[in-house]
């Protein structure tokens, strides 16, 4: 029998590992071989563990006396993923024999192991790691190599990554464009060599000190010897410092320029992990693969950032800790490379009974499937009232009428939503409001467009009205020639001056994809080069603008021989597609077609993506990769399979966009209720419910406009042109700005749609309700006039503003008010402002 | 005060259909409240004019001249002496020498960003801006911890609102007011009065019929977002209560020869409205010509001596004689700055370009002592020579002039603390 003492001992480390406390005694019971429950659960619904993993399963350490740390994973019945490496039991194993006659069955071990997952090699050959937690066992196989290095020190290798792990060449610091205090390191230290430089040669060589080497800048400042504006970044008896000095004592050498480099980071665990106690940890492992072939754990070596720090928190070690239930990126940086590990956080108990909700399709599979996995339960289904209400405003920018509602409210058939989805497409407001939000995309404004505005706008507005398939419009936007008052697409190209403008905007418009970066210097956060910045660049070197016929009129045409030339070498770069081949042109041929023939391609994930992520932000309020212009590997979607799968379902229905919209408008998750339940209050990337927003600028100018019956009257245009029928930002409205319309000054264009007094002194003193809501022509008057009866008048305006009848008691409190009131006028008005007033009114929910 | 105006109103609201009563209406009302003043100002509750030369004006074409130096340095204009010995500015700003003896001259400002929106977010936070954390600008720290004097909102941006000019993390309820231009004719700011056919019973029976309607939806909202529109329509019935406010805004009382004085242009009628708004109570003005203004990479020496330098020289000049005649330099501080200086050489465009590591600010009022200099540069004004202050210091020192502990830590949402100033220290000598 176990002693009392290592069962506690055991127990205590459990509930560190995140077995909750009920769940000790049953793995005891396994370790110990005691009778156990046959279910994967205990009586408290806590999981049992039912099988172990080594990462990495294959190791391969390069020289000897070199270190590697592994991490076991546990399988727990509940099927989540747990870090049990401070439980498992580690032993050297003789390799697993390739036959029955192998060699090395006596050769002595190549590895000796730590107690805490730590390999260290003593000789070349080969080894396997064997891991035992609880009953169960696993086996990493392990290959010592010879490190092929001559070399003892190497700069690029073994230097450089010290000033990416304490944030030295970050942008902020010495990697800014300018460097700081006349120090200049390369952001995040893309380009060693240069760096090298800059540390031992530049500054007179007074950053090293060769013959006193405790005295070299390079160290005094970092410890804050001596002032430093970055203030101390490590101390003397760090890893770092020690690291710096010793290759200071040696002559501070370079070793061979131009090698080995850092080419990859691998991080392990691969998979999304679960943190399910406050106590909880999970140790990642970095490995960085050289351009030598070698493999070295760096680990300790590398710089981490966790993209949400409420959830989890990560260790300058890699270790990460759990904050609050919810989900968390750590992104791992080191010399130009870099990877990106998943945890989710789950603190919360167990839900008993977790419901099942009903499905529509495969984005509630995906989405519902998730949120178990969480423990989250999903909201109700909305009303029909919320409904009808929401797919207005959200599809067509609009409000529902109060007949529109009536009627809705009124159809009992149970197939009634989708028919409504299909209908709204036919209305003309659908093709209004995504031109409008594809305006803002395209930057559709006089700033850039001269008086294609409204041209261009129309033209946008067709490819929605007739749904234009995706891909066409934007091979026609892309390669387009003509006037700009005639060839409509060709303002696609004035928003841009330069090739470099017409990448940046491309690839963040069509591909989701920010390249700004990489216009000056190798991505910092993802795996686009410089060198795929220019090669983009010259598709675009042959378009070239002259005046076109008419007034302001530009004109788009083709010089063929003209090519695009380096910034600083002045060499002509050759066009090169994202992360593709270099492409060979036909003499003369127009390489836009090309380009955008390849963007469009079916095979082109980043395209299908990120065109779903956008539709699916309108309509979620949050892209599945967030921010919806930033699809990188290192900010993976929160949900992969679920944006893989709409992907692809957009692909295979020839880019249609209203059969995508369809899709998701149809789907539960859709149609969940803003109103949430104590285990998804705090969800905010999961879509376990509707994520109430204000409405836009437009949507609310528009509503007032419909609820009053009185228009607003724009500069130029005719009364009754709506919010969100206007070509551009410029056109004059002191409401719409003041409720945050699209300055359309950049492809990102996020809304901020924030609180301010300009907006309440606007609804309370200003002409938008006030001067409507007196108007001759207002449903007030109208009604008053058909001798209609209070009661009436309120139902209406419940109706048209939210969309929705009243409750008695807000029946009963519009009439009381109404009544005590100076004049029945008055009292209807100021009942009418109040509605309009209202977070129920302003928002969609 | 009868709140409600209406006694019927009451009696409706007691019978309590909506859960929430009066009581809680009245604790809501509180929350917005004002913090009232009393007799003569305390030396903490100063009041800030920030003049802000968006761009980053050239410090060797202002007041940080280098006539010694060669021409594609010292560009093309002269010194000239000022009303205090041994102190010279540009030439092109005669009445600013004039009023020497009033404003501190910081030579030795270094910052660590040179690209315009980071910068700006460093001179106006403190900080450096973060993908993780939007920092709380100055404007928006000072509104929150002093909040609302005479019922004036207390952080006015004339004409507008910028970026970094928010209030970040604190959240949209300490943002801005925006002012407008007061340099239109017949300037008033938007939506300050009510209609005529409203009077304040109807905008109070307005009020209480909303927040009833209200309650049933309250529930939904699990950001908190509600409340931050309901504290602006408090505001917002405050201001336009506000008597104090109407004749703060209005300009156009203001005597011709006073307007013409300070210069017909947005920064000069800019800088009389933000005298005008401290007057009245406001804490801290922002006065700038627009976005970027300064941003001279080409053709630097025409639009300073022909644009830039006479509208400024006008307008602070007439700033710091008319605060120092109504006796309100000692309560008012008054900052000029941009968010960084310009190159030393003058580059083929006959423009300068961005410079952080050596740039000048101007400080007056609020007890800094006038007529003097702090900290030199080389001959180039390219690097500082002798005490070097840093963004931190300056805004260490802002926040000290108001009685704001500057160590002090906020939270962030995410329960980050980040200190008022980043280590920074009070720039002692201006103000011995």
């Amino acid at each position: 029998m176990p002693s009392n003492a290592k069962i506690l001992r055991v127990r205590n480390l459990l509930r560190r590992v995140g077995t909750a406390a009920g769940t000790v005694l049953p793995l005891v019971c396994f370790l110990y071989g005691a009778a156990a429950p046959k279910t994967g659960h205990d009586a408290k619904g806590d999981a049992f563990l039912e099988e172990i993993s080594i990462e990495p399963a294959s190791i391969v350490i390069s020289g000897i006396g070199e270190s590697q740390t592994v991490i076991v994973t546990g399988r727990f019945a509940d099927g989540s993923l747990r870090d049990v490496t401070r439980l498992a039991e580690f032993s050297v194993a003789p390799p697993a024999p390739v036959s029955s006659h192998s060699l090395t069955l006596h050769a002595p071990l190549a590895i000796e192991i730590g107690k805490s997952g730590v390999i260290t090699s003593k000789s070349l050959g080969l080894a396997q790691v064997k891991v035992v937690v609880s009953n169960q066992t696993a086996f990493a196989s392990v290959s010592v190599k010879d490190s092929g290095r001559t070399e003892k020190l190497n700069f690029a290798a073994d230097i450089a990554p010290v000033f990416s792990r304490v944030g030295c060449n970050s942008s902020n610091c010495h990697g800014a464009l300018n460097g700081q205090g006349g120090f200049k390191l390369s952001l995040f230290g893309y380009d060693p060599d240069a760096d090298y430089r800059a540390i031992v040669k530049d500054g007179n060589g007074r950053r090293v000190d060769l013959k006193f080497p405790e005295e070299s800048l390079i160290l005094m400042k970092p410890t804050f010897t001596i002032r430093h504006g970055g203030g101390q970044l490590f101390s003397e008896d760090s890893l770092e410092y020690r690291a710096l000095l010793n290759w200071i004592s040696a002559g501070a050498p370079q070793g061979k320029p131009g090698g080995p480099r850092l080419e990859q980071i691998l991080v392990y665990p691969r998979d999304q992990r679960f943190l399910t106690t406050a106590e909880a940890r999970q140790q990642l492992v970095v490995i960085g693969k050289y351009t030598d072939g070698r493999e070295v754990d760096i680990t300790r070596q590398v710089r981490y950032h966790s993209s949400d720090e409420t959830v989890a928190v990560v260790s300058p070690n890699g270790l990460v800790s759990p904050r609050r239930s919810g989900e968390a990126n750590i992104m791992i940086r080191s010399l130009g490379a870099v990877g990106v590990a998943q945890v989710a956080v789950v603190l919360r108990p167990a839900v008993e009974n977790y419901p099942r909700t009903p499905r529509n399709s495969y984005i509630d599979d995906l989405v519902f499937r998730k949120l178990e996995k969480l423990q989250i339960i999903p909201s109700d289904l909305c009303t029909d009232n919320e409904f009808i209400r929401r797919v207005y405003l959200d599809l067509i920018g609009t409000l529902p009428t109060a007949p529109e509602v009536q009627r809705f409210l009124n159809d009992r058939s149970p197939a009634k939503r989708s028919r409504l989805i299909d209908a709204l497409f036919r209305r003309p407001e659908y093709a209004d409001f995504w031109s409008l939000k594809w305006g803002d995309l395209l930057t559709n404004s006089p700033q850039f467009l001269y008086n294609g505005t409204a041209y261009f706008q129309a033209w946008l507005r067709e490819a929605f009205a007739t749904n234009r398939p995706y891909d066409v419009t934007v091979r026609q936007l892309l390669a387009s020639s003509g006037g700009t008052y005639q060839a409509l697409p060709t303002n696609f190209y004035a928003a841009g001056k330069k090739p470099e403008d017409m990448v940046t905007f491309t690839s963040q418009a069509f591909l989701g994809v920010s390249l700004e970066c990489a216009r000056c210097h190798d991505h910092p956060n993802e795996r686009w080069k410089r060198d795929d910045f220019l090669g983009m660049a010259a598709f675009f070197s042959q378009v070239k603008f002259k005046n076109g016929v008419r007034n302001n009129e530009r004109f788009l045409y083709i010089d063929p021989d003209k090519e695009f030339q380096h910034p600083q070498t002045k060499q002509i770069v050759p066009a090169k597609l994202l992360g593709g081949p270099q492409v060979f042109f036909w003499p003369q041929e127009d390489r836009r077609a090309r380009l955008a023939a390849w963007l469009t391609s079916p095979s082109n994930l980043y395209f299908a993506r990120a065109a779903v992520n956008r539709i699916w932000r309108e309509f979620m309020g949050r892209g599945i990769v967030d921010p919806v212009d930033d699809l990188r590997f290192t900010n993976p979607p929160s949900n992969p399979a679920l944006l893989d799968r709409l992907a692809r379902d957009f692909v295979e229905h020839g880019f249609d966009l209203q059969h995508l919209m369809k899709r998701i408008l149809n789907s539960r998750t859709y149609q969940l209720s803003s109103k949430t339940n104590d285990t998804n209050r705090d969800d905010s990337s999961g879509y376990s419910h509707y994520t109430m927003r204000r409405l836009t600028a437009e949507q609310l100018a528009d509503a007032i406009a419909q609820v009053t019956a009185v228009p607003e009257k724009y500069p130029f245009f005719y009364p009754g042109k709506r919010a969100i029928q206007l070509p551009d930002p410029i056109v004059d409205s002191y409401f719409l700005t003041i409720f945050d319309r699209a300055t359309r000054e950049n492809a990102t264009c996020t809304r901020k749609q924030t609180a301010s007094l300009a907006q309440s002194l606007n609804l309370v003193s200003g002409e938008m309700i006030n001067a409507k809501l007196r108007n001759q022509g207002s449903p007030l008057v109208r009604l008053i006039g058909q001798a209609r009866s209070d009661r009436d008048i309120v139902r209406y305006f419940y109706l048209a503003a939210l969309g929705r009848r009243p409750r008695v008691q807000e029946m009963e409190l519009a009439i009381q008010a109404i009544a005590k009131s100076n004049s029945r006028r008055e009292g209807l008005e100021d009942f009418a402002w109040a509605l309009l007033n209202s977070k129920e009114f302003l928002y969609n929910h | 005060m009868d709140l409600f105006g209406r006694r019927d109103f009451i009696k409706i609201g007691s019978l309590g259909f909506f859960g929430l009563g009066l009581n809680e209406f009245f604790a809501l009302k509180a929350l917005a409240a004002d913090t009232p003043v009393h007799g003569k100002p305390l030396e903490t509750d100063r009041s800030i004019i920030l003049v802000w030369l968006s761009g980053g004006p050239p410090q060797t074409d202002t007041f940080d001249m280098k006539p010694d130096a060669p021409k594609e340095v010292r560009g093309l204009f002269k010194p000239i002496a000022t009303n205090v010995a041994g102190i010279q500015i540009c030439e092109h700003l005669p009445r600013t020498a004039q009023v020497a003896d009033k404003f501190a001259i910081i030579r030795s400002m270094t910052s660590r960003e040179a690209n315009h929106e980071r910068a700006i977010n460093y001179l106006l936070t403190g900080y450096l801006p973060l993908q993780t954390i939007e920092f709380p600008s100055m404007g928006s720290v000072i509104a929150k911890e002093k909040g609302p004097r005479n019922g004036l909102p207390p952080y006015v941006a004339v004409p507008n609102t910028f970026p970094s000019y928010g209030p970040g993390f604190l959240g949209g309820a300490y943002g801005p007011f925006i002012a407008g231009d007061p340099n239109v004719t017949g300037y008033r700011v938007r939506d300050l009065n009510l209609p005529t056919d409203i009077d304040w019973n109807r905008v109070n029976n307005r009020r209480w019929l909303l927040n009833q309607i209200d309650q049933y939806f309250r529930e939904i909202d699990t950001r908190n977002e509600f409340r931050t529109v309901d504290t602006f329509y408090e505001k917002a019935y405050d201001l336009m209560r506000s008597s104090v406010a109407k004749k703060a805004f209005d300009i156009e009382s203001e005597p011709e020869g006073v307007r013409s004085r300070y210069g017909r242009t947005p920064v000069g009628q800019g800088c009389l409205l933000a005298r005008r708004l401290v007057e009245a109570g406001v804490r801290f003005v922002t006065v700038s010509k627009g976005w970027l203004n300064w941003d001279t990479h080409g053709n630097n020496f025409n639009t300073l001596e022909k644009l830039l330098l006479p509208e400024l020289d006008m307008a602070y000049s007439a700033l710091l004689e008319d605060l120092h005649q109504r006796g309100m330099l000692e309560s008012t501080l008054v900052v000029m700055m941009g968010e960084f200086g310009r190159t030393p050489q003058v580059n083929a465009e006959a423009g300068r370009d961005h410079w952080s590591k050596a740039f000048s600010i101007v400080m007056a009022g609020g007890g800094v002592t006038g007529g003097q200099v702090l900290g030199a540069t080389d001959g180039k004004a390219a690097e500082v020579v002798s005490d070097p202050y840093q963004v931190e210091d300056l805004v260490a020192t802002i926040y000290s002039r108001v009685g704001i502990d500057f160590t002090q830590e906020y939270l962030t949402p995410i329960g980050r603390p980040v200190k008022l100033s980043n280590g920074g220290k009070v720039i002692a000598k201006l103000f011995g």
